[in-house]
C-alpha cells in the first residue's frame, strides 16, 4: 500500500510538472524545442502516474508487460504515421 | 416469462451463451451469403443489371463486415464459450454477466449494422474497410452511420470477451491444468485473444471519429481537397483501420489451426507433431508480427518507400511460421492410421486451401507484385482461400468434432460428407478461377466482355451456387441431428481431451478435480439455475442500440433524436443501476477456483480485468492522439499557435483539479484497505465532487466555444475538431468514473467494503489514474503545443 507521504509527494510533483510545463510554453511559445521539452516533462508525468497512482511499479511482471505492449504498439502507430507521407509533403 | 424463453434471454452459463453465438453467427453468416450470391450473380455475365450500382455497393460493403465480423469471429467465439472452459475445467467464463452482455452487444451491434438497407439512401457502400471518403462524403445517409455504430457496438462485445476470455485462462482453470498441459485449442484461443486485445481499440477509435464527422460534422477524415489534405484523411484511416484490420486475419483465421490441432490427433492415432514448436512460432512471431504488417495494405498508397521496404519485410517474416506451422499438421500426417471421417475431412481440406491462399499471399507481401495485384480478384481469391477455405473448413470441421458434445447426438454422416465433398468443390470452382482474373479490378458492379474475364466469372458463379447450396446441408444436418439424430456416447471419436471426459473425473492423471461444468450434472454454479439469470446485460445492450439509433437520426431529426437517445439513456441507467445492485447483494459472487494462475499470482481477478480493459484503452488515446499528431505534422494549413484558443489559466486548473482528484482515490483506497469506511465515503466523495467540478469547468469552456461560434466542432478545421473529439473522448471517461463512484460511495454508505473486500475501490482508483494519466497528455497537446 502506497504511503501517503509518498501520494502526496506524486501529486506534489505531477501539480509542479503541470506548471512547469505551462512556464516552458510562456517562455518560447510554439518553438519547437519548448514542444519537445513539454512533451518530455508530460511523458514523464504519464509514466509516473502508471507507476505510482496507478500501481504498475508493484504489480509483477506479467502484467508490467500487458501495459507495456500497448505503449508500443502505439509508438509504433504513431512513427508510422507521421513518418509515412514524404511524397505529399 | 416462459421458462425457455427466460433461459435464453437470461442466460449467464458459458454453455448457453456459446450456442447462443452458434446459432446467432449462423444466422448473420445466412445473411452474408445472401449477399454473396446476389454479387455473383450480377458478375456471371458482363454488364448485367441484376443490380443496381448502389445495391452492389451494398451487398459488397454488408458482405465483408458480415462475414468476418458477425460470422467469422463469432462462430470461434460459439467454441471459445462453450469447449474451452471445458478443456481447462473452469467453472464458466470468468465474468458470465459481462460474457452475456458482449453476446447481446453482438446480436444487437449486427442488427444495427444490418438495419440501414431499410433506411433512405440504403446502407454502408464504402467496401468493408470502409475507406474514406467513401465513408463519408460519398455515403451520406442514416444508414451507413447505422453500421458503423454497429459496429462499434461490436467492438465492445469484442473488447468485453476479450477480457473475460483472459481472466478464464489466467484464473479457472482447474487445479492440475498448468500451462504445459492447456489444451492447443485454448492455446490458440489465447494467441487470437491477444490479437483482438490490442487490435480492435484501433479499429473503435477510428470509427468513433468516423461517425463524429458523419454526425458530429468534425472534419478528421472527411476534409475537402481544397484544403490539401483529403489524402492525409485517406491515408490516416487506411493507418488506423489496418492497424485493427491485418491482426483480425490472424483472428479469423487461428481458432481454426487451433481447430485442426484438436482433431488431427484423434484421426490420426498419433500426437501433433512438434507441438511446442508450433505453440513457440505462434505466441512469439506470428502474434507480435501480426501488428507490425499492416502498412502491405497500403503498399500504392504512396506512402514513404522506406516504410514499405519494413513492412514487406516483416510480411515475408510472417510467412515462415505459417510454413512451420503446416510442414508440422502435415507430419502429424505421415505414418499415421488416418480415419477420414468429416471432422477430419473438413481439417485436411482447410490445410490445403491454406496451402494455396498462404502462398499467393506471398506475392502480395512484394510491393513491386502488389503494384500489379493490388484492387485485382487475385487478391481476392488470395484472402478468400486465408480466410473462408482456411478458417471456415476448420471451423466446420469443429462443428462436426463437437457436435455430439453439444448436442449428445450423432450427426448424418451421409449430409456432412456430401456438405464436405461439395463445399471443398463449390469453393475451388468458385475462388480458384478468380486468380485467373488478376486483370479485373474488385469492387466493380459490372464489366465489359472480355475474353477470360467472361468464362472465369461464369465458372465462379456457378462454383458460387455449389458452395453456397452446400451449406443447407449443413443446416439440415444441424437440424436432423438436434432432432433425430442417434444418441452419441460421450466420446464418439475417442478423444483424451479433458472437454471430453464424462461429468465424474478422476481417471485422469493429469487433472486432479472435477470440473463443475462437466456432463449433464452441473454444479451450482454451472448449470441454469435462475439465480444465474440475469436481465442486465440484455438490458444494457439494447439500451446502447436504442441510443445509437437516435444517434443516427441526430443529423436529420434533432429533437426526435435527443428524445430517442433520451429514452435508451434512462434505460441504461435503469440496467447499470441494476446491475449494481445485483453486485451489492452479491448475487453473482463466487469464489475464484483453486488452479495455478502463475503469472498472475497474487492479483485478484478483478485487478488483473482492469489491467487489460486499461491496456486496450491505451490503444483507443493511442489511436485518437496519434491521429492528432498525424493531422497536424501533415496540415497544410497553419495550426493556431498555442495559447491563441485555448486560455491555458483554465487548462491549468482543470489539470490541478483532475490531479487531486486523483490524490483523493488513492486516499480513499488506502482507507478501504484499513477498513475505514468513514474516510472511504469522505475520500470518495472529494473526489467525486473534483471530477464533477473538472466536467463543470470543461462544460462552461465548451459552452464558451459553442456560444460564440468561433471554435465548433462542426467548424470545418481541423484544430476544432481533434479538440473536441480527443477532449471530448477524455470527458467520456471522467463521466463513467463518476457513475462508477456513485455507485462505490452507495456501496460504502451500506458498508459493503472491508479490509479484505476493496477491489472494487482499487479498481476504480487504477481507472481514475489512467483517466489522469490521458490528460497529462491532453493538456499540453491542446493547450500548451
Amino acid at each position: 500500500m502506497m504511503k501517503t507521504s509518498v501520494a502526496i509527494g506524486i501529486w506534489a510533483y505531477m501539480v509542479a510538472s503541470a506548471v512547469i510545463e505551462v512556464g516552458l510554453f510562456d517562455v518560447d511559445k510554439g518553438a519547437i524545442n519548448t514542444d519537445i521539452a513539454i512533451g518530455v516533462v508530460a511523458a514523464a508525468g504519464a509514466a509516473i502516474t502508471a507507476l505510482f497512482s496507478m500501481g504498475l511499479r508493484e504489480e509483477n511482471t506479467a502484467v508490467k508487460y500487458l501495459f507495456l505492449i500497448p505503449v508500443l504498439l502505439v509508438a509504433v502507430l504513431i512513427i508510422t504515421l507521421v513518418l509515412s507521407f514524404p511524397l505529399i509533403q | 416469462m416462459d421458462p425457455w424463453l427466460k433461459r435464453w434471454l437470461f442466460t449467464t452459463n458459458h454453455k448457453d451463451i456459446g450456442i447462443l453465438y452458434f446459432i446467432s453467427a449462423l444466422y448473420f453468416g445466412f445473411i452474408g451469403a445472401i449477399l454473396a450470391v446476389f454479387m455473383r450473380v450480377q458478375l456471371a455475365i458482363p454488364l448485367n443489371d441484376f443490380l443496381s450500382p448502389s445495391a452492389y455497393d451494398q451487398a459488397v460493403t454488408l458482405h465483408g463486415l458480415i462475414m468476418i465480423l458477425w460470422f467469422l469471429s463469432p462462430l470461434a467465439i460459439a467454441f471459445m464459450n462453450y469447449i474451452m472452459p471445458l478443456q481447462i475445467g473452469a467453472k464458466d467464463m470468468a465474468m458470465p454477466r459481462l460474457n452475456a452482455f458482449g453476446y447481446w452487444m453482438f446480436v444487437f451491434g449486427g442488427l444495427t449494422a444490418t438495419l440501414g438497407f431499410f433506411l433512405p439512401g440504403g446502407n454502408a457502400s464504402g467496401g468493408w474497410t470502409t475507406y474514406v471518403p467513401l465513408s463519408t462524403a460519398y455515403t451520406p445517409g442514416p444508414g451507413p452511420t447505422l453500421a458503423f455504430l454497429g459496429l462499434i457496438m461490436l467492438v465492445v462485445s469484442i473488447t468485453m470477451g476479450s477480457v473475460n476470455i483472459l481472466l478464464t485462462i489466467g484464473y479457472m482453470r482447474a487445479p492440475g491444468i498448468t500451462w504445459r498441459k492447456i489444451p492447443m485449442f485454448t492455446w490458440f484461443v489465447l494467441f487470437t485473444i491477444l490479437q483482438m486485445l490490442f487490435s480492435f481499440p484501433s479499429l473503435l477509435a477510428g470509427l468513433v471519429m468516423l461517425v463524429s464527422d458523419r454526425v458530429l460534422g468534425t472534419v478528421i477524415f472527411s476534409l475537402p481537397v481544397s484544403q490539401g489534405v483529403a489524402a492525409g484523411g485517406a491515408i490516416l484511416w487506411d493507418d488506423i483501420f489496418w492497424f485493427f484490420g491485418h491482426p483480425e486475419v490472424y483472428v479469423v483465421l487461428l481458432p481454426g489451426f487451433g481447430m485442426i490441432t484438436e482433431i488431427l490427433p484423434v484421426f490420426s492415432g498419433r500426437p501433433l507433431a512438434e507441438r511446442n514448436i508450433i505453440l513457440a512460432v505462434t505466441g512469439a512471431v506470428i502474434v507480435p508480427l501480426s501488428y507490425l504488417v499492416w502498412e502491405h495494405h497500403m503498399f500504392i498508397t504512396g506512402v514513404s518507400l522506406t516504410e514499405d521496404e519494413a513492412f514487406s519485410v516483416a510480411t515475408l517474416l510472417i510467412s515462415l511460421p505459417f510454413d512451420v506451422i503446416i510442414l508440422a499438421f502435415v507430419k502429424s500426417l505421415g505414418r499415421a492410421t488416418i480415419r477420414l471421417t468429416v471432422p477430419m475431412l473438413f481439417a485436411i481440406g482447410s490445410i490445403i486451401l491454406f496451402i494455396i491462399g498462404g502462398i499467393t499471399g506471398v506475392f502480395l507481401s512484394s510491393f513491386v507484385l502488389d503494384v500489379v495485384f493490388r484492387g485485382t480478384y487475385f487478391v481476392v481469391a488470395h484472402f478468400h482461400y486465408v480466410m473462408v477455405g482456411a478458417a471456415i473448413f476448420a471451423l466446420f470441421g469443429g462443428i462436426y468434432f463437437y457436435l455430439p458434445k453439444m448436442t449428445g447426438r450423432l450427426y448424418h454422416n451421409g449430409l456432412a460428407m456430401s456438405h464436405f465433398i461439395l463445399s471443398f468443390i463449390g469453393f475451388n470452382v468458385l475462388y480458384f478461377p478468380m486468380f485467373f482474373l488478376y486483370e479485373m479490378p474488385r469492387r466493380i458492379y459490372t464489366y465489359q466482355s472480355i475474353p477470360l474475364w467472361n468464362e472465369m466469372n461464369f465458372i465462379a458463379t456457378i462454383g458460387a451456387y455449389i458452395f453456397a447450396g452446400a451449406q443447407i446441408l449443413l443446416v439440415l444436418n444441424l437440424i436432423y441431428t438436434v432432432r433425430g439424430g442417434k444418441i452419441s456416447p460421450p466420446n464418439p471419436w475417442g478423444a483424451t481431451g479433458l472437454e471430453w471426459t464424462p461429468h465424474v473425473m478422476g481417471a485422469s492423471s493429469d487433472h486432479a478435480a472435477v470440473p463443475a461444468s462437466h456432463g449433464e450434472h452441473e454444479g451450482a454454479y454451472g448449470g441454469h439455475h435462475e439465480e444465474h439469470y440475469s436481465q442486465r446485460p440484455i438490458q444494457l445492450a439494447l439500451s446502447i442500440m436504442v441510443t445509437f439509433f437516435g444517434l443516427c437520426l441526430f443529423t436529420y431529426f434533432q429533437r426526435s433524436s435527443l428524445l430517442i437517445m433520451l429514452a435508451g439513456a434512462i434505460l441504461a441507467g435503469y440496467a447499470l443501476w441494476g446491475w449494481g445492485k445485483d453486485d451489492t447483494e452479491n448475487k453473482f459472487k463466487f469464489d475464484e477456483g483453486p488452479g495455478e494462475r502463475w503469472p498472475f499470482t497474487n492479483i485478484p481477478k478483478l485487478r488483473l480485468g482492469m489491467w487489460i480493459f486499461l491496456s486496450s484503452d491505451i490503444i483507443v488515446f493511442g489511436a485518437v492522439i496519434a491521429t492528432d499528431l498525424y493531422l497536424r505534422v501533415n496540415s497544410p494549413v497553419a495550426w493556431p499557435l498555442p495559447g491563441s484558443i485555448h486560455d491555458v489559466t483554465v487548462g491549468l486548473i482543470l489539470t490541478i483539479i483532475l490531479l487531486t482528484s486523483g490524490l483523493t482515490a488513492v486516499l480513499g483506497l488506502q482507507a478501504a484497505k484499513q477498513g475505514n469506511n468513514t474516510n472511504l465515503i469522505r475520500y470518495l466523495s472529494i473526489t467525486f465532487a473534483l471530477g464533477s467540478a473538472f466536467m463543470i469547468i470543461k462544460a462552461g469552456e465548451w459552452y464558451g466555444y459553442l456560444t460564440s461560434g468561433t471554435f465548433t466542432p462542426w467548424g470545418g478545421t481541423l484544430p476544432e475538431s481533434t479538440y473536441f473529439l480527443t477532449v471530448g473522448l477524455h470527458g467520456a471517461h471522467v463521466t463513467a468514473g463518476l457513475v462508477i463512484m456513485a455507485y462505490l460511495i452507495n456501496k460504502a454508505r451500506k458498508n459493503g467494503f472491508s479490509k479484505t473486500n476493496f477491489t472494487g475501490v482499487e479498481n476504480f482508483a487504477m481507472y481514475w489514474a489512467f483517466v489522469d494519466l490521458v490528460w497529462v497528455f491532453v493538456f499540453p497537446l491542446f493547450y500548451l503545443i
